[in-house]
């Protein structure tokens, strides 16, 4: 589901509910996109949250893992999260999420802002 | 026209600072509204009260409808946030830092430009601020023209008080109050109760429900905050009370912040951390809920005669059956037999005590951690709160220490009976056969 169009490459989360089999469909997605070519190896990676509506704990605790797990393989290139709905915003905030994804409030901001989507998310 | 609220690099979390009993944070959206912006775009980074400004500003309150909120772990800077909330290169936007409040009338801007806003006419020897229309491409350097108002950079719990003093004294133009002024000086907000017994001395300032009972002496310069609670013979004077927070009975304080776990100074800003409930505590925590003491007691009056026959057989080959642990002002008790149904025993015990949740962080390590972590550092926030059967197994399977410790915080956040009983219901159909005190911890 990678859109050509953007210098960064997005992924489309599937809905309404994030859980833990979700997530690690999309892990595994992941890890065949990481096996594409070469050039799409260097293109920023984004999750587009817009079609989640609620998160269960095992399906928030895996996208903590696979941020941590994917920040850890490629530190200058970490996952962006975008187009996450304001209740999911408040759980990613509850939960440490920015710590692991770089937020951005839509697709059109991420297209904008491909400039800055290399920064790192880590804390320091 | 937008608006963005930064976070400063070294100081997130300045927002939640309280201005006469609205935090900052709503008191720069009010000023924003009056100027006519509504389409606010607000960083939230990282640090113990960044739930608490998500919470109001992805609540339902009007005043933040619009906003929108780009989290972040640390402040990542004005640029670097104009392009994560979807600004082009050349949209102008007001470019507002986190700390700064403003009640000035700017005039109509239609690209970048500048303004300066004087201090305030309180509070000493205050450098000017800068108030900036820019866009993500195009930074304004010069200082700009005086526009009439004035503008605090509040960066203390000290400054924020004085800026609340000023407000009830009537010397900071333009910032509401948000209560009814019963006597001269004396401010009660909605719900709030004082003893006909108790002195309130102007200006005073009490917040939603807030409660002061006889012979209790308040003021001057007393904020106290919503759901707080004085108790009798208490003697307050340049004090701001924190949401919440029990003030214990006969206490005599002044010139300090103080909140459930302690005071901070507020000529100096050092902080003191207090142990004691009967001096300080929480109102919106009364221990578990009396089913669960119910159920803690039924199930310990069921496998407590096992427990003793096995303990009592453990101490006879030398081994111990329980342990305890220092956590704050109580002492918890932690199975050690090795067996998780006999060791949930000791840990009901405390439930029954109202000592412990029935549900939620029992892992010995992540206590023990908590029981260290110094609280202002937000190492838990909200302050972790103790539970005799773990969540841990279903709350993060599997997950690292890091993870597992950000699943605490999601869930000491939105704890409630309902989520409690689900997580219980997973952790029966689980069956996860640790003991609480064998969980990893952080």
């Amino acid at each position: 589901m990678a859109d050509p169009a953007l210098a960064v490459r997005v992924l489309s989360l599937s809905g309404p509910l994030l859980t833990r089999a979700s997530v690690a469909q999309l892990a595994a997605e992941l890890a065949t996109a990481a096996r594409g070519d070469a050039a799409d190896d260097l293109r920023p990676l984004a999750l587009d949250c817009a079609a989640i509506e609620g998160v269960t704990p095992d399906g928030l605790a895996a996208l903590l893992e696979l941020g941590a797990r994917t920040a850890e393989a490629a530190p200058t290139r970490p996952l962006a999260l975008t187009g996450l709905s304001r209740a999911l915003t408040l759980t990613a905030i509850q939960a440490e999420l920015p710590s692991r994804f770089a937020i951005y409030v839509d697709r059109d901001a991420l297209a904008r802002a491909r400039d800055v989507s290399r920064e790192s998310v880590c804390a320091p | 026209m937008r608006a963005l609220i930064y976070e400063l690099a070294d100081q997130p979390g300045r927002g939640a600072l309280e201005i006469a009993g609205l935090c900052l944070l709503v008191r720069q959206l009010e000023w924003l509204r009056d100027m006519g912006i509504e389409d606010v775009v607000v960083e939230v980074a990282t640090d113990p009260s960044a739930s608490e400004r998500a919470a109001l500003l992805l609540g339902p309150d009007p005043l933040t409808a619009k906003a929108r909120v780009v989290p972040t772990a640390q402040p990542i800077g004005l640029e670097a946030l104009a392009a994560r909330a979807g600004l082009a290169e050349d949209e102008p936007f007001l470019a507002l830092p986190a700390n700064l409040l403003v009640r000035a009338q700017l005039p109509a801007f239609e690209g970048p430009t500048a303004h300066t806003v004087a201090p305030p006419p309180f509070g000493g020897d205050i450098p000017a601020a800068r108030v900036v229309v820019r866009t993500r491409a195009h930074d304004v350097a010069d200082e700009g023209a005086l526009v009439p108002g004035w503008a605090l950079a509040v960066n203390d719990v000290s400054t924020a008080h004085m800026l609340s003093c000023a407000v009830l004294g009537g010397q900071a133009d333009g910032v509401l109050i948000h209560a009814a002024e019963v006597r001269p000086g004396i401010w009660l907000a909605r719900g709030a109760r004082v003893a006909e017994e108790a002195t309130l001395v102007p200006p005073v300032l009490l917040g939603p429900e807030a409660r002061v009972f006889a012979k209790a002496r308040l003021g001057p310069n007393v904020v106290v905050g919503k759901r707080a609670l004085v108790e009798r013979e208490v003697v307050l004077s340049e004090v701001h009370v924190a949401p919440t927070t029990l003030v214990g009975e006969a206490s005599r304080i002044r010139q300090a912040h103080v909140d459930a776990h302690g005071l901070t100074s507020l000529a100096d800003g050092s902080r003191t951390e207090i142990d004691d409930p009967l001096l300080l505590s929480s109102t919106s925590y009364r221990g578990p809920a009396p089913l669960a003491r119910l159920l803690a007691a039924l199930l310990w009056l069921a496998l407590g005669g096992l427990w003793l026959l096995v303990a009592l057989c453990a101490r006879l080959v030398g081994r111990r059956a329980l342990r305890t642990l220092r956590f704050r002002n109580t002492t918890l008790h932690m199975g050690a037999l090795g067996i998780a149904l006999l060791d949930l025993v000791p840990a009901l015990w405390d439930v029954v005590r109202g000592r412990r949740d029935l549900v939620g962080v029992a892992a010995e390590s992540a206590l023990e951690d908590a029981a260290r972590a110094p609280r202002q550092e937000g190492t838990f926030a909200p302050p972790l709160r103790p539970g005799a059967i773990d969540v841990a197994p279903v709350l993060a399977p599997g997950a690292s220490a890091a993870t597992l410790r950000s699943m605490w915080r999601w869930y000491l956040e939105n704890k409630s009976a309902t989520l409690d009983r689900q997580l219980l219901a997973g952790r029966v159909r689980g069956g996860s056969a640790l003991p609480p005190g064998a969980q990893s911890g952080p």
